[in-house]
């Protein structure tokens, strides 16, 4: 594997990363919010604030 | 007349059967799925730019050169238009181009659909350009910057807007 394989490979791994960090983030987030809050931005169907 | 009732009637049945279908795949959290979705596809947007920055050599990182950085830049595009376009048709089926039970008629509705329809196209004319017309490369810079702006703007009046 060359040097430049590598840091590709360390790219993919960073934006990995970025996709985990974000979904933990924002689930955490969505849980916080008030289920009428949600249910006014869209509806969710089982009035659950998301998570 | 008949057809058009028909015609009507048979997208109205499609879209709820449709929607039927997001409500059991994501066990009835469309909303919240939905904004997950748009927040990794800003977040990856971000990282896009700080990629191709590098593939272009206006941002020097001494752990990553440019051709690493593009194949980079080159495959989280990818993953991130497939993202896009399931978040953008999860969109349409649960509501339409009207904006149904979404705050209708508000500006911040309006500049959502107006940003999100266009960013579906300008997205698919940088796809087109890449794969067809390579001697047209030079537009590829102001079409990836064009595709982030309407991704921020997408995104704040949606998901960020949910979030804030």
């Amino acid at each position: 594997m060359t040097r430049q394989h590598l840091q590709m490979l360390g790219s993919l791994l960073v934006a990995l990363a970025i996709v985990a960090v974000v979904i933990l983030v924002v689930t955490a987030r969505l849980n916080s919010i008030p289920a009428d809050r949600l249910e006014h931005h869209g509806g969710d169907s089982h009035g659950h604030s998301g998570g | 007349m008949v057809g058009e009732l028909a015609a009507e009637l048979s997208g109205h049945v499609s879209r709820e059967v449709e929607a039927a279908f997001l409500d059991s795949l994501t066990g009835g959290h469309v909303t919240a799925v939905k904004v997950v979705l748009a927040s990794v596809v800003m977040a990856l947007a971000c990282y896009q730019l700080l990629l191709i920055a590098v593939a272009y050599g206006k941002l020097r990182l001494g752990f990553l050169s440019k051709a690493p950085a593009a194949g980079a830049h080159r495959a989280v595009g990818d993953t991130t238009a497939v993202i896009l376009l399931l978040v953008a048709a999860a969109c349409l089926s649960q509501y339409g181009f009207e904006g149904e039970h979404h705050g209708e008629g508000s500006g911040a509705t309006a500049l959502h659909v107006i940003a999100g329809s266009a960013l579906v196209v300008v997205l698919a004319v940088k796809v087109a350009l890449l794969r067809w017309w390579p001697g047209l490369g030079r537009l590829l810079p102001l079409l990836g910057t064009t595709v982030f702006v309407l991704i921020a703007v997408t995104w704040l009046t949606s998901a960020g807007d949910i979030l804030r």
